[in-house]
This record gives structure tokens, sequence and C-alpha cells, in this order.
């Protein structure tokens, strides 16, 4: 299978009056074509800036990437221009964004806001038609007429299926989805990932969704990446990270998720929270949290290392580090 | 029970009607419910199936519209001032947003220091006693959080610092409304952890207040479902969740997401959205979203059946569910 998004030592900085930091260090990732990728982390981890860094559209002016490289289906979309850019983001990568208010203007109707999507790239010729069938495929009831309404009077999950029909009217390649059932009732967002993965069936599209529930990764996506302050700590099939994960943090993370499938209490947690990333530990950034911490860890950013089915970013996977470092 | 909530109604007026009666937002709707001693409750639902109202509702923040509360088995309404003022000192609140709950310009001594006031504490020994209970929810070295100001806090530790503001009173219940649930994973974990060690400790009772099934049955002795503003299952949390008796209790576990790839399972994908309480559907509330409604549940309000084991449901078919159960398990 052939990649349809490569990040490659992508690296973006903000830099702020208070000084600057890195919300995505050096993070490299391969989406196959066809496939659903979770990229998941606590807040803070980078996993939202990434998605933006990936189409360069930032919430802030501040943030830009300042080096690496972001393949599309083989084209460098870095070499792009801010036009060229525009072409790229709704045509060929669609877009999710978790607030299903924020993102629909209250003073045009849905039907104009999907129509207005396809048009950017095709024209307002048929652009109407073509938003009535894709608010259909999304699974609204009476699509002509749904069209004709205004956001405030639909639900949250309405809404939520409204943008879905936005970013997927002109039928992307890639759809990110960013945190797209968090706002929703559980019922809701048993609906909308349904839809997700229905629409990932008929239109063979890909997914990369980027989210902090553990449940929602295990249920959607065939390869996960876990980001932690900022950096890929963790990158592998769904099976082996959930079942034998390799890097501490992950292990920590699926310690501290409960299932409601099992009678389970929790009995062991990470202590302390995610770093401030305006001043990120050095080495390894999990180390202050770290039950394995070795001096390596301290000072020496740990690169990925190849377990069996994974990989992760820990020194515990260096023979030579642990002979010299480990606690027997 | 130390707090009980019987047959609880509270309605809201909502907008004006020029013909007929002025339409009323019916939030909570014959709730009966109550917390005893070192148990932990929880009360789970979506947005909007009442599940906040009945909570402060049971903290005495509310009147009830009719029913009414319990404290130690004495009507609130009628509790005699002192006793009033023990109850205020008994019940005690921890809420979601634990920047909301704290004021900006107040140091953590003061916030906790409110408290041990309330509970007659003198100004001398109120900073010694606010660092004790600091130590208790885990913010160590106690001194030097103090004098800080909340946004000078992470999330986790201003919810600590909103825990040990309502221990200051020694209280004999927690009202605790998502208390996690604007946490971050491994912060959400420790401070459930914390919970449960000063339940152990202190003999606490719990009503917890969430939409999180997977942290309900980690953390729940006893569960009660609402769905629009009533309670429509509820019992012991393992009963509940193994055998769960009403469609939207299993719909609801059904659509928890389980962080396990493995996981191969039917789900249960409820239609639409929850109806308005201002216009209830007819016989049973959930018809209209039930994948199993009959006739009788369109036109019948539904009784709640007994399951034993202090296992109710209010269900047209909870009896035959719970026998299709039973034969399933030997």
């Amino acid at each position: 299978m052939s990649d349809l998004l490569v990040l490659d030592h992508l690296t973006t900085r903000i830099d702020t009056a208070r000084g600057s930091l890195v919300p995505v260090d050096d993070v490299s990732l391969r989406v196959p074509a066809g496939s659903a990728v979770g990229l998941v982390g606590e807040s803070g981890s980078g996993k939202s800036m990434t998605a933006f860094s990936i189409v360069r559209l930032f919430p802030t002016t501040a943030a830009r990437v300042q080096s690496g490289r972001v393949f599309l289906d083989g084209q460098d979309l870095m070499t792009l221009d801010e036009a060229a850019l525009r072409r790229v983001r709704g045509r060929r990568v669609g877009m999710v964004f978790q607030d299903p208010s924020t993102y629909l203007d209250p003073v045009l109707t849905v039907g104009e806001q999907v129509a207005e999507a396809w048009a950017m790239h095709f024209g307002w010729e048929g652009a109407w038609e073509r938003a009535v069938e894709a608010l259909g495929q999304v699974g609204l009831p009476e699509p002509a007429e749904t069209a004709r309404r205004f956001p405030h009077e639909l639900s949250g999950g309405m809404r939520q299926r409204a943008i879905i029909a936005q970013a997927i009217v002109c039928r992307p390649q890639l759809l990110i989805a960013d945190e797209p059932t968090t706002a929703l009732d559980v019922t809701i967002q048993a609906q909308i990932l349904d839809l997700l993965r229905q629409l990932r069936a008929q239109m063979g599209m890909t997914l990369l969704l980027i989210t902090h529930d553990l449940g929602v990764v295990a249920e959607m996506c065939e390869i996960v990446a876990v980001m932690y302050a900022g950096r890929i700590v963790e990158v592998g099939p769904a099976q082996p990270v959930f079942l034998s994960p390799r890097h501490p943090y992950t292990q920590g993370l699926l310690a501290s998720a409960v299932s409601v499938q099992q009678a389970q209490v929790i009995t062991r947690v990470m202590e302390g929270s995610v770093p401030d990333l305006r001043h990120p530990p050095a080495g390894c950034r999990f180390h202050p949290r770290c039950p394995h911490v070795m001096p390596t860890c301290r000072t020496e950013v740990p690169p990925m290392f190849a377990c069996e089915g994974q990989t992760a970013a820990c020194w515990l996977h260096d023979p030579a580090v642990v002979a010299r470092e480990g606690r027997p | 029970m130390i707090l009980e909530g019987v047959g609880l109604r509270r309605y809201y007026p909502w907008g004006r009607s020029l013909l007929g009666p002025r339409p009323w937002l019916r939030a909570v709707e014959e709730v009966t419910i109550g917390v005893g001693e070192g148990e932990t409750v929880a009360l789970v639902g979506e947005s909007g199936s009442g599940k906040t109202t009945t909570g402060r509702l049971l903290l005495g923040l509310e009147a009830p519209t009719a029913g009414k509360i319990l404290f130690k088995g004495l009507p609130l309404r009628e509790l005699p001032g002192p006793v009033r003022l023990e109850f205020r000192r008994a019940v005690q609140p921890v809420f979601q947003d634990s920047t909301a709950s704290l004021n900006p310009r107040k140091t953590v001594a003061h916030t906790v220091g409110l408290g041990l006031a309330a509970g007659g504490v003198g100004p001398a020994d109120r900073r010694r006693q606010a660092a004790r209970l600091l130590e208790e929810v885990g913010l160590e070295p106690a001194p030097s959080f103090l004098d800080r100001f909340p946004h000078q806090l992470s999330g986790g530790q201003r919810q600590r610092v909103n825990i040990a503001r309502a221990l200051a009173t020694a209280p004999a219940v927690i009202v605790a409304d998502e208390p996690v649930s604007a946490l971050d994973l491994s912060v959400r974990a420790q401070i459930l952890l914390l919970m449960q060690r000063l339940q152990r400790e202190r003999r606490l009772a719990y009503l917890f207040i969430s939409h999180d099934l997977a942290v309900v049955r980690s953390i729940a002795h006893r569960v009660a479902v609402m769905y629009l503003g009533r309670i429509v299952e509820q019992g012991p949390t393992e009963d509940v969740f193994r055998r769960p008796c009403h469609p939207y209790t299993e719909a609801l576990i059904s659509a928890t997401p389980v962080p396990d790839p493995r996981t191969k399972r039917e789900r249960i994908i409820l239609p639409g959205d929850m109806p308005s309480p201002l216009r209830p559907p007819s016989g049973c509330p959930f018809h209209p979203r039930c994948p199993v409604a009959a006739d009788i549940c369109r036109t019948t309000f539904p009784p709640t059946i007994d399951l034993a084991n202090g296992h109710t449901a209010v269900c047209h078919f909870a009896a035959e569910r719970a026998a299709a159960f039973a034969a399933r398990t030997p």
C-alpha cells in the first residue's frame, strides 16, 4: 500500500511575546492510502498543531512550520505557495474540527455553506445540487429541506453532520478529523463514528483522526501514533500498541483508561502532568514522569527504535544503554 | 441513607404562550435517589437528562417543584436552624469546571480557609489546617501551595484544591458533578484514585454525576441512569452493567468506545436526538429512539419493574429482558 500522506521531520514553532515554543517537534508519520490513522495524546501534546501544520492553517498567526516536509500523494506541500495550497485545502484534504457551532456561519444556510465549499474549487454551477447530495450522504434527513435551514435550527449532531458534508463535498482523498465527536453526547458520537466508517467504505477516503479518546482510536483506526509534549513517542498497528505498548507513556496512558466492558479499578497512575511546552524537559520529554528513567534519558533525545510490531522512542529499547544504566 | 431525594420534580417556566397554559420545562420528573455512608452512587446520562439539576436539588441549591429532600431522614424544608447548618457543612459540592469554581483573586489558603471558618476554626489555626488538607489531597509540599492563586495551578491541582475546600467542613456527602470530565486521562486517573482513597479514609459518600459510563463503572457502587428527566434504570453497578434491562442503558454501554482494538461487538446506534423536555413524547419517553419499541410503548407510560437486588428498570419489557439474561448465563 502506498502512503497518501507522509510527514517528514515536521517541526512547527510558535513565537509569542512570552517566548517561543515548539508544539510539533520533529514529527514523522506515514498514512497509507485508504487507512485510518489515529493521532492520540493529551492536551498540549501537539496533536492538533500537527494537523494544522499539514495544511498550514493555524489558529494563530504566530505559528509557522519551521522545517520538515509534508507529502500528499507524492507532492511536497511545503513548496506550494498560499494560492496553490488553497487548491489543496478542501479539494484534496477535507477537514472537520471539534466544535460544530464555531465552524458554521450563523447567517448562512447550511446548504449555502456546503455549496460554497464546492464552488471554491469547481464554480457555482451545480453547486447547490452537489451540496444537497452531500447533505444526504452524511445522513441528514430530507437533505433538500435541511439545506435551506440555518445552523441554529439543527441539533449538535446534525450540525456536525453538516460540517462533515462540507468537508467531503469535494470528495477529498484525505479527511483530517480533529476531535470530531468530543463535544457530542455518547449516543450522537456513536452515530458520527458510524458515519465516518461508512464514508470511508463508500468513498475510499483516508482518515487521519486526532483524538484524546483511546476508545475512539481503538474502534476506528488501524494505525496509532501516540504523541507526548510535541513528539511522537510510539507508532504502529493498533493491536500491538494497545496490547503490548513499548513506550512507558503509552503504558501509563492505557493503565489510566477504564473500559465500560470490565469491572476494573484504577490502581496505577502516572504522577505529574504534561510539561509546559515553553520549558520542555531535556532529553526524553517524558523522563520526569517515567518510572524507568535512566541517566541517558535526562540528556539525550531518544530516536525511534523498532520493536516487534511498532516503533517507540525510548532508550529502554537500546540494549547498550540498558546494559550500562538499566536497573537489573 | 444520609441524603435522599424522594419523588423530586423540578419544572422551569419556559417562554410565553398567549393561548393556553404557560409551557414548563420539565428538567426533573419523579426522581427518587439516595446515598448512604461510604457509598458512591452515580447518576449517568447525556446532556439534558436532568442529572445536574438533580444534583443541585440534593445540594439544596434549588428547591424542588415537588418532592422532598431528606437529610438523615429529616425533610430539609423543615430542618430547624442548627440542623440546617449541619446540612450545609455535611453536603458539599465539587464541580466540573475547576477554574470557575475558584475565586481568581483569592489564594488557596483563603479558599480552603473559608470552609474551615464555617466549621468554627479560628484565624490562627486556619493556615495550619488548610496545609494539612492540601497534603491530604496530594498537594505537596503543602506550604508552597497555600499562597498560590488559581491561575498558578494546573487543572488537576485546581481540582485537588476544590476537593480540599469541600473537605474543609468535614462533610459526609460530596455531590461531584462531572469532577473529572475536563481533565486529561492521566490526571483523571489521579483524581479518581484520590477520591477513592478519601472515601475509604473518611467514610465519605459520593453522588457522582457523570456522562462517562466507563468511569462510572470503575468508581460507583450503585448507578442510576437518567433520560429526559427520569431515572430509567438503577441498581448495583455490576448488575446494571452486566444485565442492562432498559434498552437505553444497553445502548449507552454499547455506544461507549472501548480502548481495546480486539473488541468486536454489535453496536446499537440510536437514531435521532434526545427530544425536548418541553414536549416529552407520549407513553414511554424513550420510545421514539428505542430499537425495540412496541405499540404499548407509544401509548402507555411503563411501570417500574423490580428485578431483585435493588435493580429496577422503567420499561414494559424489563422482566423479559432480565429473564433473557438469566437464560444466557447459567
